[in-house]
């Protein structure tokens, strides 16, 4: 039976080998989960909470922002080690950085005391909220306050309790402004330059996103592509209202899918052939929608 | 801290120390990814504390992390286009043996390559084996919309290639 067999490699099927969670760091962080809720519930009662000295009202700490050292930066997330990825800082105190990173490249960004963390938030630099725009890097609106520790001059990621910094992946050249706030009540701004892939080394690709077999989705939002061979390179271009898109990428072969916040109920899917870039730009990429009924 | 609350902390503790493994396997078949199964973990256990002085000692706990960790994903999966695409960085095999390796990327490609629905379905009932009826429960559907999801996704793993071939009766996993 195939369903035997599947149990059997499912089961048989390691996932990697990586660190323990370790119980205690979270149950502490359940308890922050917790207690967090508790001040939300009672901030948007309108109360003033009075904890540990910090006074909390309407949402806004009034308490100075604390001081934190300025020395450490954030370590670089478990993948970190090449090249295309930088470990961004939040300034406190309204301050701004920019930072330039190639498509392809990540940025990992984060808070510089140790212990400190908070919450990270993208806007488009027009204004624009539309869910297509907040893409060129994922986002991670949640917060994960895992408590850090300085361990040779940075704040290190406690064994898989979750990260105190964020990883950005630069998926379609633009500019994107990240905003943090530090759970210490500080905020500041990280500006992305996402540079365009270099002409010499990559190629032209375009198609169109064929909605026609829908009834009444719209049409697609994005378009990602995925580089098949390690399973990590993505990048993203916007569709045009037409279904037209276009972008760049480097020699491969990818997996295309088209994506619409309007298609998030599960039935739509849009997808192509594998698409195999070499030497030459490819220019027919047909990306199909179909709706389950 | 009452001894009723040390003792329910340790219960939490001892959950979280003898269950992370076989909750991050779940995970990583869900989401293919070990970071983010880690990440998937850790949020299903933060959000299930908060009930566990009801759940203490009771069988019931490790079905209830289950069923959150599950929601957490569908909900994760839903706004699948705001969130992080796993890095290009493989997973660490450690001491994986090849055969493990090569096994391990081809179901972890194939379930990949399955819609999220169907991945869920595929992994609660053959790796939590839960009955039809416990998997329509989880998902929040109808036994009938088990089975077509379930047909589905045996459908897309026989033709995957490189799991196929593992599907077929007899091969060494």
């Amino acid at each position: 039976m195939i369903e035997n067999r599947l149990r059997d490699l499912l089961h048989a099927a390691p996932p990697g080998q990586g660190p323990a969670l370790q119980s205690t760091a979270v149950l502490s962080r359940a308890r922050t989960r917790v207690r967090r809720r508790r001040q939300t519930l009672l901030v948007a009662a309108g109360a003033v909470v009075v904890l540990g000295g910090v006074a909390i009202a309407a949402g806004v700490r009034t308490s100075p922002t604390q001081p934190t050292s300025s020395s450490t930066t954030p370590c670089a997330s478990p993948f970190a080690g090449s090249d295309t990825e930088q470990s961004v800082a939040f300034p406190h105190d309204g301050g701004r950085v920019e930072v330039t990173v190639p498509v392809f490249g990540h940025v990992t960004v984060g808070w510089s005391g140790c212990g400190e963390h908070g919450t990270v938030t993208s806007s488009d630099p027009d204004g624009s909220t539309a869910p297509a725009n907040a893409t060129d890097v994922s986002v991670y609106t949640s917060p994960r306050p895992a408590p850090s520790e300085l361990q040779h001059g940075c704040c290190a990621r406690p064994e898989a309790d979750g990260v105190f910094s964020e990883r950005y992946t630069a998926t379609r050249p633009g500019t994107v402004t990240l905003r943090g706030t530090g759970s210490q009540g500080s905020s500041g701004t990280i500006v992305i330059h996402v540079q365009p892939l270099d002409p010499s080394g990559s190629r032209a690709v375009s198609g169109v996103v064929d909605t026609s077999a829908l009834r009444a989705h719209p049409g697609a939002e994005f378009v990602q592509l995925l580089e098949k061979v390690t399973n990590g390179r993505v990048a993203i271009a916007l569709v045009a209202a037409d279904g037209t898109f276009s972008l760049r990428l480097p020699p491969g072969t990818y997996e295309a899918e088209a994506f619409s916040s309007a298609y998030n109920d599960g039935r739509v899917r849009c997808a192509a052939r594998s698409v195999v870039v070499g030497d030459a730009d490819v220019s027919n990429v047909t990306i199909v929608c179909t709706e389950r009924s | 801290m009452g001894t009723d609350d040390a003792g329910v902390e340790a219960d939490f503790c001892a959950f979280v120390d003898g269950r992370q493994a076989s909750l991050r396997h779940a995970a990583w078949l869900l989401t293919g990814d070990l970071a983010l199964a880690e990440d998937l973990v850790q949020v299903a256990l933060v959000k299930s504390w908060p009930h566990w002085p009801k759940l203490v000692g009771s069988a019931g706990a490790e079905a209830y992390v289950r069923r959150t960790l599950l929601t957490t994903y569908s909900s994760w999966w839903r706004r699948k286009w705001r969130r992080e695409v796993p890095g290009h960085v493989p997973d660490v095999a450690g001491r994986d043996e090849p055969s493990q390796l090569a096994i391990s990327t081809s179901v972890k490609s194939a379930l990949l390559s399955l819609p999220p629905r169907q991945r869920a379905a595929v992994v609660l009932r053959y790796f939590e084996d839960l009955t039809e009826a416990q998997t329509a429960e989880a998902l929040r559907c109808s036994v009938g919309n088990v089975k077509s999801q379930t047909s589905r996704a045996l459908d897309k793993l026989r033709a995957f290639p490189g799991l196929g071939e593992l599907l077929v009766e007899g091969a060494e996993p």
